[in-house]
């Protein structure tokens, strides 16, 4: 599990692996073991020698030397054995299609280029506007189709990329 | 006596030089980048100036842009701090062209003390010890080899034009040789845009002793050594004075070489002779010619304000002290205190500070750069505030500041305020004994678990957050109630009327 | 297991001894085998959602013992208490709401008549009381057993969700399949959240395709979250994982208000009103056809995390998503210049006028970013109707009273100036940046018209033209023009632009306006 947690307007990442007792907590590469009891309206934290006890209500964390705003931003949890099947999975050949009719100003790739998602492949001028278009995956460049100066129209394909990760469909 | 002095720099130097020059009643400019625009340093002066923008070479380093800011604020004399313009003979010479007073060194002394080559033959001609290698750029990499045959592995390639650690390359065995010195040559061409390289002989396990002088016209004063052996790729993290292992004799002796090695190279103001000490003898290592970022351990032993005194011979006037004067009071500590994680191999961490608490009491000085909401940018040096502790003897000097690093509360950031609680626990720092390469032979960092007691909490407030199932549930919010004003509610019902309330459809049951 | 927010008590009494009985076996669903094929399949049973989805301990179930009263086909004899769907009420941040949660371990979650009217009722009674109402879809589809009369629950639900919209918030959660009549709740509901990997909705699934067509399709490609989130446009949210889904619930609730009379709720902030930003100034290029991304624009204005995107994979060239300032929740619409050069095109202004719509609905004030030179060309949109679905989004914003604020940072062209929201169309308080271009076109395109003549005379045509662009851009390809004839109340500085736009909210919340009155408009659909 990965949250963002903001005490008194400091904000870290912090993951945390539960384990017999509590849970390892992660911050920027510090590691922190935890030892856990939950009772009706507090928790004992041990860490190291320390045990603290903790109370929380709504938005504030107290302990025993003092009152923290405690604020959870985002909270995402591995998602656990979640089967997803889809043809563009490893290995799937994908065409990226250009969205919009225009002047390739700039190709970025070159067949047998390795690509992370999000990465410009190619540049185009159309609406009198620069248009990057993504790779929709982590992959290998199999096919450049276009070449610079050329026009295309909407949905040419431009490039051919053979993924090897997971990819918006 | 100038009336104005613009202080070319930025964060807890220019503060600090700032402090000087008002109890002087200089008026004080500074300069700021566009990064620099809510910077702690800007509200030191009493007048400051825009300089360029975030990058360094458009501002801080930009010469022609801090001579324009001179100009405009008719500056009398420039301080460049140290860092940044303060080693250019160029920017020196391109002052006194302006009519300014650099306050430092004179660009010819200054040139000769940044040629590193130049700078050792001149000591050696004087007498100064010099650690065993060569006075003159090495040709190639076959002369490299049989002058390191000569002096004996393992060697210490360094580049005459450098500076701050970079571009040098030690060597251990000869079949390192040769890669060593094209990546040496490499780095001191794309670094300092000079290439040359010589050879010294490595010196396992010495110490880093460095003495402080000042020059006027007439007389020289050499001050007791500060020991600078923390070091981490170079760069001083921790500094004291006197140094563990230097007794009086020894101590009279590093003084005056280093008195009278400065004189020899027409030295003026404040600079200071590193040594390195290895086995009970110290050989030359360089000259820094200028006002040094560990400058304070030294004003809290002796009592001098070294930059006063930096000004007043700038100014022509003379030395408020002399040798004989001089005396040293215990024992003092000074722990730099920067931006950066030690917990992953001290990755600068930018950011903006949200707590900010000095230590204080007796002994205690900071030199901070920052304050509660400053922004720490990534352009610039990871310096943020210098700890330094002053008291009777070492023993105690290390439990103030032991006590002071616990009592230093910088939020927002992170900061090397582990790595320094780690330090001062270590056995070999108490009984010191130091070396260069000690922080990273004891692995100091690499053992660090933890950033601290604030890191500590925020870990058990997660985990108690975790074992009451809040976090499952995601972000909770403290929802407030709205009143709607009665205005705009009589619009909503307008908006709304022709519609009569769900009347409840016909249903099954 | 859902802790029920009221305890027992008289022990002892065999007829509340036999009440518990009752109750511990209408929790218990289809039975633990069931339970267990649920949680293999990654998913949660119906209760584990609603524990996790309310606040800890606030759920009050409602209709627990309703049975089906089918006889035929042997149903008679399988007669399982609550019918396949826990309904009841609860609080999310203390607010109430009402929920329904089908039961996939009940006859799969297959909705008849009583399950139906289980739903019915929490709707009822939502609408009397003016709270929201959250579904957690996970059903097989109707419940063939029940014929006809299935049909007919569907459609009692249909037409509440139809009475509701615009009264209450509707939110449906996809956590299962939802197939068929089915999906007709969710898609007049307000926002669909789906969960990646275990749901799915479709109206035919891909046997009947493959019958039909010979297709070979997947559930997931077909009407998966992905799918519906990025391609069709039908999910608004396309969660990792159940949990994170119902976590967006949550979220999203933090924005609307429980109904059509009252404001959305405030979180404080301690990010300033006053705040201005000099990154503002830096983050559109300074060459007219660079792109970046106005979410960075977006970000750097409102309150510091509050920024909740809306429909993020589907018609990214424009963005709409809620966000707040002072705490006080607005919502965002934006031309995307990263994606597509920012033009409008159908999916867009779909996007963006059910949007705005939605916001108009329930009080919740909208901030326009434009930077949108024109819409799309091309036969494709003319083809499919970028004429009638262009004029949703115009239709939206004209017909809206919430309070408007529009704020232009770049381009500003022809038809698409009017649409965004433009002073015209009763946009509230107008502003530019410096960089701000209104015009009727691009210089490029521009002067080839205008000054035909001149260049075609011209002995360097080429250069002429050049110079004359130059000219023109020069002239009119800034926002004084507009400033002038009071088409905009200020040009602002970017840095400057979180106060002024906050400032413009405040003066506007107690706005009244009102439109003639009428049935509804006839937007073009």
């Amino acid at each position: 599990m990965r949250f963002r947690l903001d005490v008194d307007g400091e904000q870290r990442d912090i993951e945390v692996q539960p384990i017999a007792g509590g849970f390892v907590i992660r911050i920027e590469c510090a590691e922190y073991r935890a030892r856990t009891r939950l009772a009706m309206d507090y928790v004992d934290v041990r860490i190291g020698a320390k045990t603290q006890r903790l109370h929380l209500q709504g938005n504030e964390a107290f302990l025993h030397d003092g009152i923290h705003r405690v604020r959870l931003v985002e909270v995402s949890e591995e998602g656990a054995d979640v089967i997803e099947s889809r043809p563009s999975g490893p290995g799937a050949i994908v065409d990226v299609r250009s969205s919009m009719p225009g002047r390739v100003v700039r190709v970025a790739i070159t067949p047998g280029a390795h690509v992370r998602r999000g990465e410009t492949l190619v540049v185009l001028e159309a609406m009198k506007m620069q248009n990057e278009i993504p790779a929709p995956g982590d992959g290998v460049v199999r096919q450049v189709a276009v070449s610079e100066g050329e026009t295309v129209t909407a949905d040419r394909v431009v490039a051919s990329i053979e993924l090897r990760g997971p990819s918006a469909s | 006596m100038f009336r104005r002095l613009l202080i070319a720099n930025r964060g807890e130097i220019a503060i600090r030089v700032a402090r000087t020059a008002r109890e002087m009643g200089i008026r004080t400019i500074g300069v700021y980048s566009e990064a620099d625009r809510s910077a702690l340093h800007r509200r030191a002066m009493d007048e400051t100036l825009l300089i360029g923008s975030a990058l360094p070479a458009d501002s801080y380093l930009h010469i022609e842009h801090v001579l324009e800011a001179a100009r405009v604020a008719r500056a009398d004399a420039i301080h460049p701090g140290y860092g940044f313009l303060s080693e250019n003979p160029a920017f020196a010479r391109r002052c006194a062209e302006a009519g300014l007073v650099f306050v430092g060194p004179p660009p010819d002394a200054m040139a000769l003390s940044g040629d590193k080559i130049a700078a050792r033959k001149t000591m050696a001609g004087e007498g100064v010890p010099v650690t065993r290698g060569v006075d003159r750029p090495l040709r190639t990499v076959n002369d490299a080899r049989t002058i390191a045959s000569e002096i004996g592995y393992p060697v210490l390639f360094k580049a005459t034009a450098g500076g701050g650690g970079i571009g040098m390359s030690r060597v251990d065995r000869p079949a390192e040789l040769a890669a060593a010195f094209e990546s040496a040559r490499g780095v001191a061409l794309a670094n300092f845009g000079n290439a040359d390289l010589f050879l010294e002989k490595y010196l396992r396990r010495a110490r880093h002793v460095e003495v402080q002088v000042l020059l006027d016209s007439a007389d020289g004063v050499g001050f007791v050594e500060r020991e600078c052996s923390v070091q981490r790729r170079h760069q001083k993290l921790v500094e004291e004075t006197p140094s563990p292992a230097v007794e009086r004799s020894l101590r009279a002796r590093l003084i005056e070489t280093a008195v009278r090695g400065l004189r020899a190279i027409g030295y003026r103001n404040a600079g200071t002779v590193e040594f390195l000490l290895h086995d009970g003898r110290f050989t030359f290592n360089e000259v820094n010619a200028r006002l040094q970022v560990e400058h304070p351990i030294t004003e809290m032993v002796t009592g001098v304000d070294l930059v006063r005194q930096q000004i007043r011979i700038a100014a022509g006037d003379d030395l408020e002290i002399s040798q004989s004067e001089l005396r040293r009071h215990g024992h003092a500590i000074e722990c730099r205190v920067n931006a950066e994680d030690p917990i992953r191999n001290f990755l600068p961490s930018p950011g903006r500070i949200v707590g900010y608490r000095e230590p204080t009491g007796p002994g205690v000085r900071v030199d901070s750069g920052v304050a509660a909401g400053s922004l720490v940018p990534p352009y610039y040096d990871p310096l943020m505030a210098k700890l330094v502790v002053h008291a009777t003897n070492r023993k105690k000097a290390i439990e103030v500041m032991r006590r002071s690093i616990d009592a230093f509360e910088i939020r927002g950031v992170h900061t090397n305020l582990p790595f320094h609680r780690a330090l001062l626990g270590k056995s070999v720092f108490v009984r010191g004994n130091l070396w260069t390469t000690m922080v990273a032979d004891l692995r100091i960092a690499a053992r660090l678990r933890s950033r601290g007691p604030w890191e500590e909490r925020v870990a058990a407030i997660a985990a108690a957050l975790v074992a009451s199932g809040r976090v499952a549930r995601g972000p909770t919010f403290p929802l407030e109630r709205p009143s709607v004003a009665r205005w705009s509610l009589a619009g909503r019902r307008e908006r709304l009327s022709g519609g009569g309330h769900a009347v409840s459809p016909r249903r099954r049951w | 297991m859902t802790r029920s927010a009221f305890g027992g008590s008289m022990v002892g009494d065999e007829r509340v001894d036999e009440l518990r009985r009752r109750k511990a076996q209408a929790r218990e669903g289809g039975g633990k085998d069931r339970i267990q094929a649920q949680h293999k399949k990654g998913k949660l049973t119906a209760r584990e959602r609603l524990d996790l989805l309310l606040d800890p301990g606030s759920f009050v179930e409602t209709d627990a013992f309703v049975e089906h009263r089918t006889t035929d086909f042997g149903m008679d004899a399988k007669r399982i208490p609550g019918d396949g769907v826990v309904t009841g009420h609860g609080t999310i941040d203390g607010r109430t709401v009402f929920v329904f949660s089908q039961d996939f371990t009940v006859f799969g979650g297959s909705l008849g008549e009583m399950h139906a009217n289980k739903i019915v009722k929490i709707m009822d009674t939502a609408m009397k009381v003016g709270a929201p109402v959250i579904g957690l879809n996970d059903s097989g589809g109707a419940r063939i057993q029940e014929g006809v009369i299935s049909l007919g629950g569907y459609a009692e639900i249909f037409f509440r969700n139809v009475l509701a919209s615009g009264v209450i918030p509707q939110i449906s959660a996809i956590l299962g399949p939802c197939a068929g009549g089915a999906v007709y709740s969710p898609a007049m509901t307000d926002f669909i959240i789906m969960a990646k990997g275990t749901s799915n909705m479709f109206i035919t699934g891909p046997e009947v395709i493959k019958a039909v067509t010979g297709e070979d399709v997947t559930f997931e490609d077909l009407g998966g979250a992905t799918a519906h989130a990025a391609k069709s446009g039908v999910a608004h949210f396309a969660a990792p994982d159940e949990k994170a889904a119902l976590r967006f619930v949550r979220k999203l609730l933090s924005y609307l208000p429980s109904n059509n009379v009252d404001d959305p709720p405030i979180v404080a902030t301690d990010d300033e009103a006053s705040r201005s930003d000099a990154e503002l100034s830096q983050v559109v290029p300074k060459e007219s056809d660079k792109p970046y991304d106005m979410r960075d624009v977006i970000r750097h204005v409102v309150d510091r995390d509050s920024w909740f995107e809306v429909h993020e994979e589907w018609a990214q060239n424009i963005v709409i998503g809620f966000a707040r300032l002072e705490g006080r929740p607005v919502g965002v619409v934006g031309n995307q210049p990263k994606v597509q050069a920012g033009t409008l095109d159908i999916n867009a202004s779909i996007k963006a006028a059910r949007f705005v719509r939605f916001c108009d609905c329930f009080n919740i004030p909208l901030l326009t970013f434009v930077d949108v030179p024109g819409f799309l060309p091309g036969k494709e949109q003319e083809y499919d109707g970028i004429i009638r679905n262009g004029a949703k989004l115009l239709f939206a914003f004209s017909e809206a009273t919430v309070p408007k604020v529009t704020v232009i940072t770049r381009k500003a062209y022809g038809g698409a100036y009017d649409v965004m929201c433009s002073k015209h169309i009763r946009g509230d308080f107008n502003f530019a940046w410096p960089s701000a271009e209104l015009a009727v076109m691009g210089p490029e395109g521009a002067v080839p018209i205008i000054f035909k003549k001149e260049i075609e005379e011209a002995k360097d045509s080429r250069r002429r033209e050049k110079e004359l662009v130059t000219e023109y851009r020069d002239r009119f390809a800034n926002p004084y023009i507009a400033a002038r004839m009071g088409y905009l109340d200020d040009v602002i500085e970017p840095s400057e632009t979180r106060p002024r736009v906050i400032d413009a909210f405040s003066v506007l919340r107690t706005k009244r306006e009102s439109r003639p009155a009428k049935k509804h408009g006839n937007i073009p659909l």
